[in-house]
């Protein structure tokens, strides 16, 4: 059978086939997706649970031939299927493998093969009237595969000539002494899923559903069958029946999963053993990292380092620190993130920065002897230079033992839409619009509150589309393609072919066919190495700085500096890594932050679990002394002390769990991991009972342990990870650091490591504005590809940044300028290749406006005549201001010369508007009218349960943050969300952190009042 | 498709029929398959069967499992 991992010819994933198997009573299953095992570790799984024997197979395509179905038939065989499969697809262009006959030859001769169904190599050379090379391939394959492991295969699909077909197969097995088995062919578990999986077929064709090709199938027969009916169907042949039959008993289920595969560390020096060798890095490391306080660490580093050997983790913390070495060494930024930083022993090898003893976080939250899994350690790297270590990983440990892991591109509720919309041939700009307007809930939940949404209401002929909804939510979460785990690495003791095939990625590198949670269940090691725009931002900044203050130290900042401190108070943290959300800055404006744990703290709190679970304003109020600090046991005060008695990280979950109830932190950790994510109600009565008898059994008053679990149940599930909080902590009281005081760099390391962040370039630009730094406009013989900094406080748009020019011709542009610069864009074609639509943008950008100002003139020499309608004036015309921000904005997405609403300040002005600068001083509770570009609406979750939309609206001058309500929604939604007009007229009333919104409406300049 | 007048039936396999008044006894199923259509359009879902009379001449007859209607699809000469 064939899984939704055949992507997009199959409409079932395994474990729901697994379900199936099981209520028609099949004892025996073969997943055969084509050319991939991606399905297999979750197939196996569901098998055992569901006890059927699981049977490891894949479709494979023969040359030209057609398919073969290749089965293995126990452990040892396993890897000759992984290995001819990767050989196929690395020799292969990627979207068509094919297997050689060499490979079969090389890898077929323990494996089982059946002859497919109508695609397969038999009835296909039949079919197409190739009946005389019958013969010569049914010798090459009993060759391979020898007469007792060649099958040919009877399916079940009531296909117009089975008669025929079915008594052919049969002679030709006579004829070679071969046996005949019965199959389904299924590609999706019930009868009722075949719609979907035509859907599906439709859109792996990018065919219309009225349309008709041989790829459809005919029928709704492609589903698992009941044995009796196999029967039924098959009685003329009983044989097929028998044969089968026996071959299931013949095979076995591969031993693969939980068989660890992890990597071993080759330096270690000889007279050393890993754990030695370790331990001995980490004591050098404790030196460095408390010196004098290094002895009063030993008892927390020897309980580290006895876990990590004793889940066999030694080698590869050895790694990590290798890896970590190594980025050091090149000067590569980079930070340990997650729970990682739980550990004293990584602090010591400089993997994290986050002093896990200082801050006292419990290592069980990262690794227990309890918890059996495996460790993952994150690390995020500067975005331009990750590969470069990845590249040092694959040379150093091995091209065959390391691979990127798989992604699987699901569909989501608009690639659904979108792709389900049309296959039913939906006009593509109505599903455009609509994609656009899906509201963050379930279809289901959209489908039966439709009047309630604005942004769905609108359509007419809501039952169509209702419809075609009801479609796309069937294909929700099924995989739609695979992709790579950009950062994701899997390290093999040895060749990674004895565990998955590997394959070509769309960028080039190898990966394999497991995703992050499958290569855990067949027992590989991840190593992360995330890449992060904000070190690069960091990185341009910090080099950029170091040309003019060789004595600035960006790793060496103290966590305490005023100015930085007032800057996220204003709540003017637009750029501040994880600071910046409209979110965070009014969380800011409320808590007054001036200390580092005050950082720590806010990176925790705007989450959807603190927000929905009213953790923020009791927080806010215990922070700045409005409400007492208390604590339900003496107990929990050196705890919860520094989040001022209110359980906010996870960390703190395990040490009360631990502190009263005398649970070992591996078993506090597995509580809380039960509550976070087993929430069922007998769970949590159960957990209760043990907390309480336990907490009584150390002298703890009954009512006073039934209080902490009930504050440790409402908090567990919204706690956050302390250790990564701390972690990020880092990186946003830093780079807050850099835009209070070295703004330039900052903002220029920030343009050029765009796309990063919550807001757009144009919100940057609008910033970097206010803070004395004038943009100056892509200029063709003053512009880098880059953004440059120029004085005396300036920065120049690179010219990258002209849409459809890509960096190749900015760099072309720029390193063959000639040295008097160039003069005329005829003379940029004769000597690099550019388009003539790339050479009209950069005159329509106005980067000949140094040269020229008639961009009209330069416009028709390339165009000759104004064939293309280019432009409507004559020779010697200047593009007013208004033009030429009209045109920044097509062509570059942003206003390099203004913000767009510049221009239209005096009809603004004239029309009662006020700038956004001047709403914020507005007293709080006054009603005021502006107008903006719309930026980012969206519907998050809030306390109340209720839809609340939250909006930004940018002019020249600044950003404002808006809400409206939900009644406020039901009004205007539709001007928010979908295919909408980016100018909006909005009035409201004032709040400390923005606008309460009233009325919206688009709002459109009038020509000449500018 | 012309709706078949009489037709008999054994576990959903037909062995005889009557069409345009003549009695048909089937010696010979000679192919079945099924067809789900323009499902899309709620199309049901037909089964095919491409049969031999006892007069050597060749049927195709079309049932909807459903309501159990029966249609001639195709007749040889």
């Amino acid at each position: 059978m064939h899984s939704a991992f055949s992507f997009l010819s199959g409409a079932s994933t395994p474990p729901q086939l697994v379900k199936e198997a099981a209520r028609l009573g099949i004892g025996t299953l073969a997943l055969t997706d084509t050319f991939r095992l991606s399905g297999i570790p979750s197939f196996l799984e569901a098998a055992r649970d569901m006890g059927i024997k699981a049977i490891v197979g894949a479709e494979v395509s023969v040359e030209n031939l057609g398919n073969l179905v290749l089965l293995v038939p126990g452990t040892s065989s396993y890897g000759d299927l992984t290995r001819l499969l990767t050989e196929s697809l690395l020799s292969s262009p990627r979207r068509h493998p094919m297997v050689r006959w060499e490979t079969l030859e090389r890898y077929g001769h323990q494996l089982i093969a059946l002859t497919g169904d109508r695609w397969g190599i038999l009835p296909r050379l039949w079919l197409s009237g190739r009946r005389t090379e019958i013969p010569e391939v049914m010798s090459r394959l009993k060759k391979i595969f020898g007469v007792h492991n060649l099958f040919i295969e009877l399916t079940v699909n009531y296909l117009p000539g089975d008669r025929l077909l079915f008594q052919f197969l049969n002679e030709v097995a006579q004829s070679q002494t071969l046996r005949v088995v019965a199959t389904s062919a299924a590609h999706y578990a019930r009868k009722q899923d075949f719609g979907l999986f035509d859907l599906m077929t439709c859109i792996r064709t990018g065919q219309r559903i009225e349309e008709t090709s041989p790829e459809r199938y005919l029928n709704a027969e492609n589903y698992l069958k009941p044995w009796a009916e196999m029967k039924n169907a098959l009685r003329s042949w009983p044989n097929a029946i028998r044969n089968t039959e026996e071959l299931a008993e013949r095979l076995q289920t591969p031993d693969i999963l939980h068989q660890p595969h992890y990597p071993r560390f080759p330096d270690v020096p000889a007279a050393m053993s890993a754990p030695r060798y370790l331990a001995h890095l980490v004591q050098q490391g404790a030196k460095l990292r408390y010196g004098a306080r290094a002895p009063e660490i030993q008892q927390r580093i020897r309980h580290e380092l006895a876990i990590i050997e004793d889940m066999g983790f030694t080698d590869y913390f050895l790694v990590v620190w290798d890896v970590a070495r190594f980025a050091r060494s090149q000067g590569i930024r980079f930070a340990g993130r997650g729970s990682a930083a739980d550990s004293v022993v990584a602090y010591c090898l400089y993997i994290t920065d986050v002093d896990a003893y200082e801050r006292q976080l419990l290592f069980e939250r990262f690794m227990s002897r309890e918890r059996q899994e495996t460790p993952d350690i994150d690390i995020d790297f500067d975005a331009l230079r990750r590969d470069e270590v990845a590249d040092y990983v694959r040379h150093k440990y091995g091209v065959d033992r390391v691979a990127q892991v798989a992604t699987y591109q699901t569909f989501r509720a608009r690639s659904a839409v979108r792709e389900i919309g049309k296959a039913l041939a939906f006009p593509s700009s109505e599903l455009d619009a609509l994609a656009k307007s899906l509201p963050e809930r379930s279809i289901d939940d959209m489908v039966e509150h439709w009047e309630e949404i604005p942004e769905l209401r609108q359509y007419p002929d809501s039952e169509r589309l209702k419809l075609m909804l009801n479609w796309a939510r069937q294909i929700i979460g099924l995989p739609r393609h695979v992709g790579t785990h950009l950062g994701g690495l899997v390290l093999s003791r040895d060749s990674l072919d004895q565990v998955s095939p590997r394959e070509w990625s769309e960028k080039g590198v190898q990966i394999i066919q497991f995703d992050k949670r499958d290569i855990e269940l067949v027992g590989l090691l991840k190593l992360d190495l995330l890449s992060l725009r904000t070190f690069t931002a960091v990185n341009i900044a910090v080099n950029a700085l170091a040309k003019t203050d060789a004595t600035f130290s960006y790793d060496t900042l103290p966590h305490y500096d005023a100015e930085t401190f007032q800057r996220l108070d204003r709540g003017e943290a637009i750029g501040v890594f994880q600071l910046e959300s409209p979110a965070q800055r009014s969380l800011a404006q409320r808590l007054h932050p001036d200390r580092w744990e005050d950082i720590v703290a806010s990176l925790a709190l705007i989450r959807p679990g603190p927000i929905k679970g009213n953790m923020v304003d009791p927080f806010i109020a215990r922070r700045q002394g409005k409400e007492p600090v208390t604590y339900l046991h003496p107990d929990l005060e050196p705890i919860l002390s520094k989040t001022y008695g209110v359980v906010l990280f996870q960390e703190q979950v395990i040490a009360i769990a631990s502190a009263l109830a005398g649970f070992t932190p591996g078993e506090a950790d597995a509580l809380r991991r039960i509550m976070t994510h087993g929430r069922s109600h007998v769970a949590m009565e159960e957990l209760g009972v043990q907390f309480r008898k336990k907490a009584v059994g150390r002298g703890v008053e009954s009512h006073v342990a039934e209080a902490v679990f009930q504050q440790i149940v409402g908090y567990a599930s919204y706690g956050f990870n302390e250790a990564h909080a701390a972690a990020f902590a880092e990186t946003a009281y830093r780079t807050a650091y850099l835009l209070e005081h070295h703004p330039r760099e900052y903002f220029l390391g920030l343009l050029n490591a765009e796309p990063l962040g919550y807001y757009p370039i144009d919100v940057l630009l609008v910033e970097a504005r206010r803070r004395g730094i004038e943009i100056r406009p892509m200029d063709i013989n003053r512009s880098e590809v880059d953004v440059t900094m120029e004085e005396p406080q300036a920065l120049r748009i690179g010219l990258r940044f002209l849409r459809h020019l890509g960096a190749q011709v900015a760099n072309a542009l720029v390193v063959q300028r000639p040295l008097g610069g160039w003069e005329h864009p005829s003379q940029i074609a004769e000597r690099i290749q550019i388009g003539r639509d790339q050479l009209q943008a950069l005159v329509q950008v106005g980067a000949f406006d140094s040269i020229t100002r008639d961009r009209d003139s330069l416009l028709r020499d390339l165009s000759g005549n104004n064939r293309l309608g280019l432009t409507s004036h004559h020779s010697g015309h200047q593009w007013t201001f208004t033009e030429q921000v009209a045109w920044d904005y097509k062509t570059c997405g942003f206003g390099q010369r203004q913000q767009g609403m510049a221009p239209w300040r005096l009809q603004l002005d004239q029309e009662g508007y006020l700038p956004i600068q001047d709403v914020k001083n507005v007293p709080v509770g006054q009603v005021a009218r502006t107008v903006g570009h719309l930026i980012r609406p969206h519907r998050p979750p809030t306390r109340s349960g209720q839809l609340v939309v939250f909006f930004s609206l940018l002019d020249e001058t600044g950003v404002l943050e808006a809400r409206l309500s939900t009644a406020g929604y039901q009004k205007y939604g539709h001007l928010l969300f979908g295919r909408v007009y980016p100018i909006l007229a909005v009035s409201g009333r004032i709040e400390p952190q923005g606008m309460d919104i009233r009325s919206i409406r688009s709002w459109v300049p009038q020509k000449g009042l500018n | 498709m012309k709706s078949i007048e009489k037709i008999w039936v054994r576990r959903q396999v037909p062995y005889a029929f009557v069409w345009r008044q003549q009695y048909v006894s089937i010696i010979r199923i000679l192919d079945y398959w099924r067809d789900v259509g323009e499902w899309w359009r709620d199309e049901p879902e037909l089964w095919f069967w491409r049969i031999q009379g006892q007069g050597l001449e060749v049927y195709e007859l079309a049932c909807n499992p459903q309501t159990h209607q029966w249609w001639m699809y195709h007749v040889y000469d």
